[in-house]
């Protein structure tokens, strides 16, 4: 397991999807850089790195990261079903659970590792740019509603760094039922194109059923708003809730692959 | 050991069978049958409503290399895939020494070599001897220098260092069955292991093959080039429309008699027939067949007819013609 899943973290540094995604997420806080005057047009003020950090990840989080995420995961897999190297692996002595269990965890790192590259790079030029002094009109969270913009309260930088630390973490965590449906939709259809869309599509979808209350607190996609939530009302009952669909779709992903023929 | 093509000759059809006999009789318990290594049971696989393969019964012993022919869309790379575990049967299923490959899948794939892929796929950011090493540390139990001879045996030691994303074909073929060979497995399943290769890359597959053979693996492989599959398998099954139609032991039909390419034949078997080292002679479409009572004396009769002004152009084993013979059996059948 240990060397599969060596070669599955290795092997995801190859994937196209993947180096042109963390390109776009290390450049990404340059544009909320650059774009600050635009900002300040609309009475919003970004005076710090961590503002930076914090922009960033509102801006990403509203569509890029979900198609970012889904692409990786299913080119992990269709992907390799393509090039014939999943037959190369399978043709030795290993479980198949085995396999896609590799899969899963290189799937789950790849949020956070690509979140984790963001944040790193809104740190550098949100420093360079903006500095990290503390905000002059802080709201008491830096990512949430109202919050980054700069309303409120006046924070340290140091608490506002641990604030979207801590935002960035639990975005990254809420992508990981993501990454795992298309890593699900790609052991169905064998077509990274068709699962990460897929992915994104059915996402898309659930959020339609916000408008109905019956069903709205099962959804997968009343959850993945976690990390904006201020005063993190709810956080616990979003963490289980996202747990379970962890769970579920990756219990989902093995027995398909279990029983597929490639 | 050296493992060069030029330091190391094919063996001969008849020294081959010697060779196979001595292995089956060695693998054989003491008075008791000999167990197949690969054994299929009724194998059957449909796809959706389509009938893929059907009830296939297949059983190969040590020593020996099958070859599954046909044409294409007969089947082949799907008995391949369910044969190597890759596809789930709908009915029947694949023994390897005993287990069923579907249901311990891990353990029974420890006794197989594969290449299911034409060409061979590898990573292509990984060197060929990384490939290797990652293919021999999944299969486990590879001794410690095994992979520096397989890239002797598949000449590819010199390029190993190299990306397969570099690779050619013909190397990406070689390397394939370097994979396969690794973990020296008892059973070979390979898909046109010989599909695009130059004529010196098939010959050198071959080798590798047929000294994999001689060690006691059994191998089975699909190819559209019956030709290839005359000379080197030694029992050859014809495939169509997923059904095994007919099985060929070519090693009891190869070598049994000598075949001479001789001008004006019918007066060449009329000497021959006189001479008292030949059992027994007919005439053949190519020359003369002859059975010989010893095959020392082969020269000794070749000059007896060039000392009677004949012309001799060719002297050797009779070959099987498997490709009259499966243009025969497939217009049989439509």
């Amino acid at each position: 397991m240990f060397r599969l899943l060596s070669l599955e973290l290795r092997k995801i540094f190859q994937l196209w999807s993947v180096r042109a995604s963390l390109t776009a997420l290390a450049v990404l806080p340059l544009v909320v850089v650059f774009a600050a005057d635009d900002f300040g047009q609309t009475g919003v003020v970004i005076v710090n790195a961590a503002q930076v950090a914090g922009a960033s990840l509102v801006g990403v989080m509203q569509t890029l990261i979900y198609i970012m995420v889904a692409a990786a995961a299913a080119e992990l897999v269709a992907g390799e079903s393509v090039q014939g190297t999943l037959r190369t692996l399978l043709l030795r002595p290993i479980t198949r659970a085995s396999l896609i269990s590799a899969k899963l965890v290189a799937a789950a790192l790849f949020p956070f590792l690509g979140l984790g590259l963001m944040l790193f790079s809104s740190l550098v030029l949100g420093g360079i740019s903006r500095g990290f002094g503390a905000l002059p009109a802080g709201s008491g969270t830096v990512v949430g509603p109202g919050g980054w913009v700069g309303l409120g309260q006046t924070i340290p930088i140091a608490e506002a760094l641990r604030e979207v630390a801590f935002s960035y973490s639990l975005a990254a965590f809420a992508m990981i039922p993501v990454a795992f449906l298309a890593v699900l939709l790609a052991v169905i259809t064998m077509n990274a194109g068709v699962s990460a869309l897929g992915a994104y599509a059915l996402i898309g979808f659930m959020g339609l059923g916000a408008f109905f209350p019956a069903i709205r607190d099962v959804l997968l996609t009343s959850h993945t708003g976690l990390w904006y939530r201020e005063g993190g009302g709810g956080l616990g009952l979003s963490l289980g809730a996202l747990a379970i669909y962890t769970a579920g779709l990756a219990i989902a992903s093995v027995l398909s692959f279990d029983r597929k023929d490639l | 050991m050296s493992t060069s093509r030029g330091t190391s000759p094919r063996a001969s059809p008849s020294s081959r069978a010697a060779a196979i006999g001595t292995i089956r009789r060695s693998l054989a318990p003491p008075g008791g049958v000999l167990q197949p290594i690969l054994r299929t049971v009724n194998l059957t696989k449909y796809h959706r409503r389509t009938l893929a393969v059907v009830s296939l019964n297949l059983e190969l012993y040590p020593g020996e290399i099958y070859g599954l022919v046909g044409p294409n869309g007969a089947g082949k790379t799907t008995v391949i895939r369910l044969l190597t575990g890759l596809s789930f049967p709908s009915k029947g299923r694949v023994e390897v020494l005993g287990q069923d490959i579907h249901r311990s899948a891990p353990r029974a794939m420890a006794d197989i070599g594969a290449v299911v892929e034409a060409p061979a796929t590898f990573y292509p950011f990984l060197t060929g001897r990384q490939n290797l090493e990652l293919l021999a540390g999944l299969s486990g139990g590879v001794r410690a220098g095994r992979i520096e001879r397989v890239l002797d045996e598949v000449q590819l030691k010199s390029q190993a260092d190299r990306r397969t994303g570099e690779y050619s074909l013909g190397m990406k073929q070689r390397l394939g069955l370097a994979g396969a060979i690794v973990a020296e497995p008892a059973l070979l399943i390979l898909d046109e292991p010989t599909s695009g290769m130059d004529p010196e890359g098939i010959d050198l597959v071959y080798e590798v093959l047929h000294r994999a053979a001689e060690r006691g693996a059994a191998i089975l492989l699909s190819t559209h080039h019956l030709p290839e599959a005359a000379r080197n398998c030694t029992k050859v099954g014809i495939l169509d429309q997923g059904k095994l139609i007919d099985q060929i032991d070519l090693a009891g039909k190869r070598g049994a008699a000598i075949l001479i390419r001789v001008d004006r034949n019918a007066e060449a078997r009329a000497l021959l027939d006189t001479e008292p080292a030949v059992k027994r002679s007919a005439i053949h479409p190519e020359g003369v067949l002859i059975d010989i009572t010893e095959e020392s004396r082969l020269p000794e009769v070749v000059q007896v007819l060039v000392a009677s002004g004949f012309r001799v152009s060719a002297v050797g084993p009779e070959r099987f013609d498997l490709l009259g013979y499966f243009r025969k059996r497939v217009k049989e059948l439509v």
